[in-house]
């Protein structure tokens, strides 16, 4: 299995909420603007 | 947008489930890391630790107080969370400090028998629970491709612990989507920024062995 380290690159994530992080991962943050129900595929 | 795979962990830490159904609040996922485990020293688990606790699946009923827990041997508790009156502050990785309050009942006995160290249930009362930062996170069916494409293998989208997977094959579109807001039926989302890469991502969603290279 590859080593993934390289594939993102190191980027300064924005709004200063974590400023000691440069990697991003693989999933995003999201505020919510609307309430409601939300149904998944299972 | 349409969604694939919702994610949720009731307590933070324990075995990600995948329910069908959720409400989302301005907090969340309702329900939603609710709960944590929390350690002699007034911390949280930490992440390192996840994997110890991953083989624990709790689950939570919409309208019920009650949590179950289904422990790798086979047994299944349910038991109220009635909290006990007496809260305490938690400082969550440097992030803020969240409020909780221990639950009562048989559940530091069975989670310190397991872990063989003291270990407490707790509820978190700030908004949100136990949330790094944002009340949500998402991934992309796409960016999933990408990852199994440098894995060499199928991921389990469960391995990232994010809210909802949506299906977009764009892979990392999502990267140029901050600020945007997205509909999902009738609920809007306003995307932020990427999480952080993070330790837990490689830890088996299910049996907690570990990939070192995610």
């Amino acid at each position: 299995m590859k080593a993934l380290v390289k594939y993102r690159a190191k980027v300064n994530l924005p709004d200063g909420l974590l400023p000691n992080y440069a990697t991003p991962g693989f999933a995003t943050y999201a505020e919510v603007v609307k309430e409601g129900i939300i149904n998944g595929w299972g | 947008m349409i969604v694939q795979q919702i994610g949720q962990v009731v307590v933070k830490a324990t075995q990600f489930i995948n329910p069908t159904q959720v409400e989302i609040t301005k907090n969340g996922i309702r329900n939603d890391r609710l709960f944590a485990l929390v350690e002699a020293t007034d911390k949280f688990v930490g992440s390192s630790e996840h994997s110890e606790f991953i083989p624990l699946k709790f689950s939570m009923e919409y309208g019920s107080s009650d949590l179950t827990l289904e422990l790798p041997d086979g047994r299944i508790i349910k038991e109220p969370t009635n909290c006990n009156t007496q809260t305490f502050g938690v400082e969550h990785a440097g992030l803020r400090t969240i409020e909780v309050a221990e639950i009562g009942g048989p559940w530091t006995e069975i989670l310190t028998e397991y872990s063989g160290r003291p270990i407490r249930l707790v509820k978190c009362l700030s908004p949100g629970g136990a949330i790094d930062v944002f009340p949500l996170t998402f991934a992309t069916t796409g960016s999933l491709r990408r990852l199994e494409r440098e894995v060499g293998e199928p991921i389990n989208p469960a391995r990232l612990r994010a809210g909802l997977i949506i299906a977009n094959e764009i892979e990392h579109e999502e990267d140029n989507w901050a600020e945007k807001n997205l509909a999902i039926g009738s609920v809007i989302i306003k995307v932020r920024t990427g999480v952080p890469r993070c330790q837990v991502v490689g830890f088996n969603p299910k049996e907690a062995n570990v990939i070192r290279t995610l």
